[in-house]
């Protein structure tokens, strides 16, 4: 299962970017394969609807579940509509903290 | 002739001296419509004690998408510029954020297979309103919640036009430099600029007549409460070989009547004379 991770840079000592759809990378971490794959956000600069973009972007990725601070209120409903789960991550959180909570699991 | 009354800061007085000449232009009956194109918050009837007489909707263009002809290629996300477009194949889904489209119709040139169609919403309405004497507005308002003021621009523009053929067009304009305000100047024959001696006032309205250089579009400038705030202003114009039509100062008799709702035309004789003079000199350009 892939789970997306937002996060200021592309190592996984970074914390986690509090910004969902323009944060600078997204973490996909594979829970089935351990490995993590880093994914530069293009839609950082677009001027509208970057949530919806990111969205986009992870849906299709097949992502079931996404780590962020916050989600807006156009992606709420959408992620729900596409049965992707939110978690809710604390701001100071790294994204190699997050993923050993995600084993522990 | 077309004339709108804008600026790049707001609260800087365009709807003061939209309205106020307006009312002067009225009662030296000259054949002028008032065209209330700030359509977020059109309140340009508050100074005119106004009935409404005539009133329609305003729609827009939003895709309705068929999800049986749906192939799921993903080109109407590729098109639409403002991420309003979801396509996800696995999920069987393309849908539109209504919040954030625009209504182009990108998406439905980009579909392939036509499976988007036209949907027509309700973006804002046009309200036609007479004052006492006879002295028309037309009132422009959008939606709560919609993205895009433009479509409410254009048709209050055009409804006025094109129903109430008058010698003069007063357009108050929307603030800010953006689409809203460059819609709203480019439809007018010269623009009034409407500013303040602040370092507020001096920013915004330096984009203004930036964009409006861009346009080639005329403009003079009015300095309103010209006596606060600093040279900045009257120096940068100056440098800039920009006229300033009419300097009106800040008094306290001025905003006590226009915070009450009512016109200095009406009520300070000795303010009355600025904006006769401004007029003469809007109608002499």
């Amino acid at each position: 299962m892939k789970v997306v991770i937002t996060s200021r840079e592309n190592n996984i000592n970074s914390i986690v970017d509090s910004r969902f759809g323009r944060a600078a990378y997204f973490a996909v971490y594979d829970t089935d394969t351990d490995q993590i794959e880093w994914l530069g956000n293009d839609v950082v600069n677009t001027q509208h609807g970057a949530g919806t973009g990111a969205v986009n972007l992870l849906a299709n990725l097949g992502a079931k579940k996404i780590c962020a601070v916050a989600f807006g209120t156009k992606v709420k409903p959408l992620l729900d509509e596409l049965d992707i789960q939110m978690i809710v991550v604390k701001e100071d959180q790294t994204v190699a903290s997050i993923i050993e909570l995600l084993k522990k699991k | 002739m077309k004339i709108s009354i804008a600026s790049g800061k707001g609260g800087t007085g365009k709807t003061f001296v939209a309205t106020n000449l307006f009312r002067l232009m009225h009662l030296q009956k000259k054949s002028v419509v008032l065209v209330d194109c700030d359509v977020e918050v059109p309140n340009s009837h508050v100074f005119l004690e106004t009935t409404d007489v005539e009133n329609h909707s305003v729609t827009d263009f939003r895709p309705d998408i068929n999800l049986d002809a749906c192939t799921f290629c993903g080109r109407c996300v590729e098109y639409c510029h403002f991420n309003a477009m979801i396509c996800v194949p696995g999920a069987h889904l393309t849908k539109v954020i209504p919040d954030l489209c625009t209504g182009c119709t990108a998406c439905m040139v980009a579909c392939p297979v036509g499976a988007i169609t036209a949907n027509q919403i309700e973006v804002g309405q046009v309200t036609t309103k007479v004052t006492k004497d006879g002295a028309r507005l037309v009132e422009g308002r959008i939606k709560v919640g919609t993205m895009s003021s433009i479509p409410a621009i254009n048709a209050t523009v055009a409804h006025a036009t094109s129903h109430y053929p008058a010698d003069y067009y007063l357009v108050d304009s929307p603030p800010g430099t953006s689409c809203p305000f460059i819609q709203t100047t480019a439809k007018t024959d010269i623009v009034v600029l409407v500013t303040e001696p602040t370092p507020f006032g001096l920013s915004d309205l330096r984009q203004a007549m930036d964009t409006l250089d861009s346009m080639n579009k005329p403009y003079r400038v009015v300095i309103n409460r010209s006596d606060l705030g600093d040279d900045a202003m009257e120096n940068y114009l100056k440098e800039r070989g920009v006229e300033v039509i009419s300097r009106i100062p800040f008094s306290k008799e001025i905003a006590s009547c226009y915070a009450s709702g009512r016109l200095v035309v009406d009520e300070l004789p000795k303010y009355k004379v600025y904006f006769e003079q401004l007029l003469e000199k809007i109608l002499a350009l």
